[in-house]
């Protein structure tokens, strides 16, 4: 199972990994064509700006860590195969990389509490239609699977994933004990991965 | 281990709540090309990376873009880039073993970037420190009401020359200064009209014989009889212990 967008298999002309798909741009990358970067900046730079953004809580932060990820996806992107896993999965997990390296950096720690509960319900105006609407539809199905969790548990997964947050950090940031929050955790995870894979939508 | 516990360890480890020694076990699985680790990471990874769908989307800035392809163009011209050829005919075991490595190395190399960007930061912190000292110091030697005291054995080295501006502060150069004996110190005191020398720092010249002290004393300029150096234990005396070997009087 995968959440990674489904771009090859969505009907009429693919949305964010349009022809050539994310994959062949990557390839294209890897052979020095900075056509393909463009390209591929401007199909997924609002999802990795969006998510630094996200996660560090500052557009300059933000911008550098953008930055940072296209670069190292021009040093990189030959190095990338299809069996990894998707593209934008790469993509995803480079900028939260990058991200939590920055934060890591950085004393403050604000902006880094926001819960899903302040997410819009949609994607901000100036998205394509189209990349509006296959985002909206995988934001969508996450918020769902997310929205089922009690709320503790997906505090516990949200801090785990944008703000990096350890076992032992969680259990500070919460005040609750180790064992607890281990156990919070790893019930958050199946039921959110169990949910996904109850998604019509999900591509596999 | 069984698939569950596998799994487990394969979405902790994308998390990064796998302890040490965990982790390294699960990436030295995945190194070996086991299909069952591999496949659970690359689940877990895909799973997990959808969370960041859920992000409110906001634009980049306009001149990002513009910004990411002037480096890579950059980059392209500084380096020439290997040859596709290379990596078509090691793609057989590259595939498996890339996949297998992908996370541990991008793990890696963003744990090196991090070290490098806070040694970079720590170096810029020290820089913009010796600046502003080095800054402070030329304004005491420029400063107009800046008072000037040479200080000497009366032969011809080494050198020492004081400047001091009421409001500004104290600055001592030396030319030609040997370095202090092991153990030892060179110390800078006031001498005032009345009382007992004041410490104003310790020091050491560097390799090329070169000192420039920004000293650090409450002592007042107008109280002020002469300055002296005298040969101290290493970390500085309360009050001198050996015979100033260079005094200069201060002026008016």
């Amino acid at each position: 199972m995968m959440l990674a967008l489904d771009f090859e298999s969505s009907p009429g002309r693919p949305v964010l990994a349009a022809e050539p798909d994310l994959g062949s741009l990557l390839a294209r990358i890897g052979r020095g064509d900075a056509h393909a970067l463009a390209d591929l900046y401007d199909r997924t730079s609002r999802i990795v700006y969006s998510l630094a953004l996200r996660m560090l809580g500052d557009t300059a932060d933000a911008e550098e860590v953008s930055a940072d990820v296209y670069n190292q996806v021009w040093r990189t992107a030959r190095q990338y195969t299809p069996d990894r896993g998707s593209p934008i999965t790469w993509l995803i997990m480079i900028t939260r990389s990058r991200s939590l390296d920055r934060l890591r950096l950085r004393d403050s720690r604000r902006q880094r509490e926001t819960t899903v509960d302040q997410i819009p319900d949609r994607p901000g105006d100036a998205a394509s239609a189209e990349e509006s609407a296959v985002l909206e539809q995988r934001a969508k199905q996450v918020r769902k699977a997310l929205g089922a969790l009690p709320a503790e548990q997906r505090q516990a997964l949200e801090l785990s994933f944008f703000n990096g947050l350890t076992h032992t950090e969680l259990a500070d940031r919460l005040g609750e004990p180790l064992g607890t929050v281990k156990t919070r955790i790893r019930t958050a995870i199946a039921r959110l991965r169990a949910a996904l894979k109850d998604e019509p939508g999900v591509a596999q | 281990m069984n698939r569950e516990l596998l799994r487990q360890k394969c979405e902790d480890w994308v998390l990064g709540l796998l302890p040490e020694a965990e982790r390294a076990e699960l990436e030295a699985l995945a190194a070996s090309g086991d299909p069952a680790c591999l496949e659970e990471l690359r689940s877990a990874c895909d799973d997990l990376a959808g969370l960041a769908f859920t992000v409110p989307l906001a634009d980049a800035p306009p001149l990002l873009r513009s910004r990411i392809l002037n480096q890579a163009r950059e980059q392209a011209r500084q380096s020439a880039r290997p040859k596709a050829s290379l990596l078509t005919s090691w793609a057989g075991w590259a595939v498996a073993a890339c996949l297998a490595l992908f996370g541990f190395l991008t793990w890696r190399t963003s744990q090196q970037q991090a070290g490098r960007i806070l040694a970079a930061e720590q170096q810029i912190t020290e820089l913009q420190s010796r600046l502003a000292r080095n800054q402070r110091a030329l304004a005491i030697v420029m400063a107009r009401d800046a008072r000037f005291i040479r200080l000497s054995t009366g032969q011809r080295e080494p050198v020492y020359r004081a400047f001091w501006s009421a409001p500004s502060g104290l600055v001592l150069t030396g030319l030609d200064v040997p370095p202090p004996k092991p153990g030892r110190t060179f110390q800078l005191w006031v001498v005032p009209k009345q009382g007992n020398p004041v410490s104003a720092g310790v020091f050491a010249p560097d390799e090329r014989g070169q000192v420039l002290v920004l000293a650090e004393t409450t002592a007042r300029l107008e109280e002020a009889a002469a300055l002296a150096i005298s040969d101290e234990p290493a970390g500085g005396s309360p009050q001198p212990t050996t015979k100033p070997a260079f005094v200069g009087a201060v002026g008016d």
